[in-house]
């Protein structure tokens, strides 16, 4: 499976933010996405999860059978606050989510199953969302992905606030769930970047580019990223 | 499918509703020491809650409708309109241009709430399948709560209960056929015109003028023989079922 991005544009007023991108996404990889603030990361998950229209271009999903547009109901999509309904507990949540989806999920599955993956204790289960933690919140956004399973996963910075155990817990799941998967993942931490991503795409200039893979390991991998998004800016 | 969906639909609302009672009630003095921090795991005591905040929301239904039917219709029409012989086709005027002007000001199929948020963005649920299924419920829900108020101030205004019950039916069938009228508008253009403030001032000053001005120069329209007519009530089924569809 792969997503196609063919020349993708958006513009707001005058200024472009994304300008023709051309870029294919393989199954099986997190693909770290960097770029400065205000680069279009964000604009870019929010055209291919259907939140705004992009003004041209087309985003497809190839499979071995078929090419088709990608389907906003297909695309899963972290915002970096976690946006959930504060006043059902994370059980009721899950509960109704498995109820909805339940064509995603094995019988056998129980909302506890669930929970017990992603290590939320029992008491924490019937509290209120609204009480949760950063954290915990994004670890019910994550079981919303186990769950409903999207091929495609957009993470826009969802581990910038967290502690290093959630964060850990959640680099973990993310590595166990990409081969099912197209992850993208926004960030403006390189160490982050390098730490779980398969990738590097650099967004400069409204256009995606992706680093060479003999740099990424490279003890000066942070000043030649840096150089080359100064370059591109201010070529 | 569609009933299982308004099932999880009822379940989301009334665990939310549930829950925002119990929040706010541990939050008032005294009593919310009262209540234990384990208390949204209590299942049954939660049913119990949304049961009775159900049966309090369909009081309040049935008395805000007869509020608005009452004062609305049949009480504007008693004041403005001395003369007995036109008080029913006052009443008539009133309530006919009320509902079927006032219809099409509000749409709940693009109205924004808590509810539809959480089920169609949250736990991706099909959106044909809420928006269908909440909009017959809630039709539903307006017809029932809305008779026996249209019921007696038909009768209780010269007319009869086969005439009140045509009314509640018309009144069910505009309201749909409002909502079906704003998505045809939407497809067409994109635009919302629930969401305008000049159509919706428009249309709310042509609903009171037609409704009020009228009765207040006391020639009210004689609706009678339009709306029992049997080729209007063909028309009224018929413009449902478009509507439905």
């Amino acid at each position: 499976m792969q997503l196609e991005l063919r020349d993708v544009r958006k513009a707001f007023d005058d200024k472009e933010v994304l300008n023709g991108i051309d870029f294919t996404f393989d199954q099986g990889k997190i693909y770290g996405l960097i770029g400065r603030n205000g680069a279009g990361k964000t604009t870019l998950f929010n055209c291919l999860s259907g939140e705004i229209h992009a003004d041209a271009g087309e985003a497809l999903l190839l499979s071995e059978e078929q090419k088709q547009p990608l389907d906003p109901e297909r695309v899963g999509y972290v915002l970096s606050t976690p946006i959930l309904p504060e006043f059902l507990t994370g059980y009721e949540f899950i509960k109704f989510f498995i109820d909805v989806n339940k064509d995603h999920v094995p019988a056998d599955k129980k909302a506890d199953d669930y929970f017990d993956l992603v290590q939320i204790s029992q008491d924490d289960r019937h509290r209120l969302i609204k009480g949760y933690s950063h954290g915990m919140k994004n670890k019910i956004q994550m079981l919303c992905f186990i769950i409903s399973k999207p091929p495609v996963i957009l993470l826009d910075e969802p581990l910038t606030s967290l502690d290093v155990v959630v964060a850990l817990e959640i680099k973990r799941l993310l590595r166990e769930m990409r081969q099912d998967h197209i992850i993208l993942f926004s960030t403006h931490i390189l160490q982050l970047a390098t730490d779980l991503c398969d990738e590097i795409v650099l967004l400069n200039d409204g256009k995606l580019e992706q680093v060479d893979h003999s740099i990424i390991g490279d003890p000066q991998f942070e000043e030649k990223v840096i150089s080359l998004l100064k370059d591109e800016n201010e070529a | 499918m569609m009933q299982n969906t308004l099932r999880t639909v009822f379940n989301v609302k009334a665990s939310v509703n549930a829950n925002v009672f119990l929040y706010y009630l541990k939050r008032l003095p005294l009593i919310g020491r009262l209540v234990h921090s384990h208390v949204y795991a209590d299942v049954s005591l939660k049913r119990n809650v949304s049961i009775v905040a159900g049966v309090f929301r369909a009081i309040f239904m049935l008395f805000s409708k007869a509020l608005f039917v009452g004062l609305l219709s049949v009480l504007a029409v008693l004041l403005i309109e001395q003369d007995v012989s036109l008080r029913y086709a006052a009443y008539l005027n009133v309530f006919f241009f009320l509902n079927a002007i006032g219809s099409f000001i509000t749409s709940s199929i693009f109205e924004t709430d808590r509810n539809k948020y959480i089920c169609i963005r949250l736990m991706h649920m099909n959106a044909h399948d809420y928006i269908v299924s909440t909009l017959l419920f809630h039709e539903l829900v307006d017809f029932v709560t809305f008779l026996p108020a249209v019921l007696l101030a038909t009768v209780f205004m010269g007319g009869t209960l086969a005439q009140g019950l045509v009314l509640a039916i018309m009144l069910s069938t505009l309201s749909l056929t409002a909502e079906a009228s704003f998505l045809l508008v939407y497809s067409g253009t994109g635009v919302i015109l629930s969401k305008k403030s000049a159509y919706v001032a428009f249309t709310f000053i042509l609903c009171l003028a037609a409704a009020y001005v009228p009765v207040l120069m006391h020639r009210p329209l004689m609706l009678g023989d339009l709306l029992f007519h049997p080729v209007f009530l063909l028309l009224l089924f018929l413009l449902l079922g478009c509507s439905l569809m």
